[in-house]
């Protein structure tokens, strides 16, 4: 493994690849910040960007995005109460309330400090699980791949917001549109309506700006201009108390940030919620959650930075996407011709280790960059909305032509925005499509192979493999299970049928108000995603300060 | 918005959520009809190819049926029990109606947008896309003209240095096509 890091080392320590690592990183810390945007969307719209690149120079910078939107996505659920990214959603409920307790500086601080420590111990367990799962996936087949596949499109539905119902039509609902374009077996041309332009399929970069970028912009007009809290440089110094009550959460959140991080599809939004959850259950400071505890930060945001780098374990080790934005990741290595997967290990070494050393070094300068610099990135905010969607409709649309350049891809980006428009309206989750669009293509290919191997019978093959049975019936486990345990216990699981925990708790108890809805309960990390977190969200953010508009915003225009 | 649960209030809130929960009832139903229509699509396809492996239906076939079984179940499980709708961040949320300034305003954006896009085989793709920032900003978002117009100069500058310098993207010019070169 060293000789692989100094390997590593060698290529990311080019000038270049430094260069394009800060920029990347630079990016994605304005790209997290800004309302409007994620890592997915960032990822996506730049990635046009890179193809003039060298892949492994354009990898780095796509993984500093990644990796810097995490950071600069709290900065907005600490100041205004937003998350920019739906792994920040937690970081509102103590952020915020830290930062309108005059301590916007100290959350910042910790935010940074427990995000960046849990990055650096968590590379160092990337690079040795990521090499150890390639090793093993050697000696997959096309039969155990098609069953990884199947298991991580299971995991994202049944993580999924809870219903697993429409995690899964979403998923398939994905996979289907991946189907439209030549058949790989037979040359087919399938769903293609004699259009020239959908021979190669609907392009995946395209529909990711679409729905991601385009789609979340629409879902922005409506909503106000934020106003941070401010905070100051000398605010961002921290006690030794605060610094001593971080640690535990600090290491429990990576922990689960990163054993999360690993499974398909379960990505770094869970994983904060887990731990936010087990903060509330287990820390000596949970009767404070809610109401500013610095646990309530460190942990989640370390949760959600180790689950970052736990993502790439199945991306890169097994080809299977472990979220949205590492889908997307995917689909940019197979733009540039390289497949991940256990291979990639073998054939790649250079790009490989020299992409996960990256890591250290773009989180080394995160640190650098958002710790002193996080009150100049909050000014920002104050951008006029009215001014930035025009730009971000801009880019998108020049960046969305470069990938194809093709006006086609245009069109592609405008209809998926309107999608995406109305998936985010309706709260209908779009990570289960995004991997089922990027997975889909990828599954049928492994599944005509095992076709080719079992001599038509995909089922005999599939039982002829012991690793693959196992893998479809974790699958269907993972899905029949839970429904099942929720019915037998009489009522209906947040990952069990999908109802709507608040139409049943209405059937169940009396009315409360929001907030001592927001503050009781004994949630755990996946009860801290329902009801209680939304509602509080809310309060915090409009019912706290009544000299606020709604939401702490500037009226439209 | 917060889903309130004040009984005096909630009379007009259900008759308000019935009514934004068809939205959901719609969405359940294009996905289903999304099925049918891969699984219509797929009946021109040969599930197994003449050696006898999987062909070019035999993925769209079991897909396609999947997702009208699950959309199907997805209309009867928001009709009984309101299905939990939670998006990628696991906040069970339920977005606040419409505005009708604010539904002319999505319109607006979408026409704007729209006519950029097809304005790009005449007018060439940076130029369409620089007037709708203007369009945007002056139009729909009414930003003052001056600072619109510096933005909007800047997002030019910035656009040819990146696209065409820089990253020398062939990018369509319209009508005029050959007269930077």
């Amino acid at each position: 493994m060293i000789d692989n890091i100094l390997i590593g080392l060698e290529a990311a320590l080019s000038v270049e690849n430094l260069i394009w690592c800060f920029i990347g990183a630079l990016l994605g810390t304005i790209i997290g910040l800004l309302p409007g945007l994620g890592s997915a969307t960032g990822v996506a719209i730049l990635l046009p960007l890179t193809l003039t690149l060298d892949p492994l120079t354009a990898l780095i910078m796509l993984a500093g995005i990644y990796h810097g939107s995490q950071y600069g996505a709290t900065i907005t659920a600490i100041l205004i109460a937003t998350p920019g990214e739906a792994s920040s959603v937690v970081s509102t409920l103590d952020g915020y309330q830290m930062a309108r307790n005059g301590k916007a500086g100290q959350a910042l601080a910790i935010s940074a400090i427990s995000a960046f420590a849990a990055s650096v111990v968590t590379v160092f367990l990337l690079f040795t699980l990521a090499q150890f799962f390639a090793g093993l996936a050697l000696g997959f087949g096309p039969v155990e791949l098609m069953a990884i596949m199947i298991l991580g499109l299971a995991t994202i539905s049944m993580f999924s917001a809870g219903n697993l119902l429409l995690g899964m039509a979403v998923c398939t609902a994905g996979v289907l549109v991946g189907t439209v374009g030549i058949d790989i077996g037979t040359g087919v041309a399938r769903y293609t309506f004699g259009s020239v332009d959908l021979m190669s399929g609907v392009p995946f970069v395209e529909v990711m700006i679409g729905l991601f970028a385009l789609g979340e912009l629409l879902n922005q007009l409506d909503k106000g201009q934020p106003k941070p809290i401010r905070s100051r440089f000398r605010d961002l110094m921290l006690s030794k108390e605060e610094i001593k009550r971080s640690g535990f959460p600090t290491l429990r959140g990576m922990v689960i940030g990163f054993l999360v991080g690993i499974l398909p599809g379960a990505g770094s939004t869970l994983a904060s919620f887990m731990a936010y959850g087990t903060e509330k259950k287990f820390s000596k400071h949970r009767r404070e959650m809610g109401k500013g505890a610095i646990e309530g930060v460190a942990s989640p945001d370390a949760a959600t930075s180790a689950a970052a780098n736990g993502a790439f374990i199945p991306t890169l080790a097994l080809g299977v996407p472990g979220g949205a934005t590492t889908a997307v990741l995917l689909g940019a290595f197979l733009l540039y011709g390289i497949t991940p997967g256990p291979l990639l290990f073998e054939e790649e070494p250079v790009l490989v280790w020299g992409l996960l050393v990256s890591f250290l070094i773009g989180h080394f300068m995160l640190l650098v960059l958002n710790l002193p610099m996080a009150p100049v990135f909050a000014q920002l905010l104050r951008l006029r909305y009215g001014y930035l969607y025009p730009l971000i409709i801009f880019t998108a649309f020049i960046g969305a032509f470069a990938v194809s350049n093709n006006s086609f891809s245009l069109w592609v980006v405008l209809f998926f925005g309107v999608v995406g428009y109305f998936m985010k309206r309706l709260n209908i989750p779009i990570a289960p499509f995004v991997l089922g669009l990027v997975i889909g293509p990828l599954l049928e290919k492994a599944l005509v192979q095992t076709s080719a191997l079992g001599q038509g019978d995909v089922l005999g093959a599939v039982l002829d493999s012991p690793v693959a049975t196992t893998l479809i019936v974790a699958a269907i486990l993972l899905i029949v299970v839970p429904p099942v345990v929720s019915k037998l216990r009489g009522r209906s699981a947040s990952t069990g049928l999908g109802v709507s925990a608040a139409a049943e708790s209405m059937l169940q108890r009396s009315e409360t108000d929001a907030p001592a809805q927001a503050e009781g309960g004994e949630a755990d990390g996946q009860e801290a995603g329902d009801e209680a977190t939304g509602e509080s969200l809310h309060s915090g953010a409009r019912q706290e300060d009544p000299t606020d508009a709604p939401g702490n915003r500037t009226p439209e225009n | 918005m917060t889903r309130t649960i004040d009984e005096r209030t909630r009379p007009a809130e259900t008759a308000g959520r019935s009514r934004r929960r068809s939205g959901v009832l719609i969405a359940y139903a294009v996905l289903t009809l999304l099925g049918f229509g891969f699984f219509l699509g797929s009946l021109q396809y040969e599930m197994y190819s003449a050696d006898g492996q999987v062909g070019p239906a035999y993925l769209p076939r079991y897909a396609s049926i999947l997702l009208v079984v699950l959309g199907l179940l997805l209309v009867m499980q928001e009709l009984r029990g309101r299905s939990r709708l939670a998006g990628d961040s696991g906040v069970e949320d339920e977005a606040a109606p419409l505005s009708r300034r604010t539904v002319i305003k999505l319109l607006v954006v979408f026409g704007l947008i729209t006519i950029a896009l097809l304005l790009v085989p005449v007018l060439g793709l940076i130029l369409s896309l620089l007037l709708l920032i203007p369009a945007l900003s002056i139009g729909v978002e009414r930003m003052p003209v001056v600072t619109s117009l510096l933005v909007t100069v800047g997002a030019a500058v910035l656009a040819y240095i990146l696209f065409i310098v820089v990253l020398q993207v062939p990018l369509p010019m319209g009508v005029f096509e050959g007269a930077f070169e």
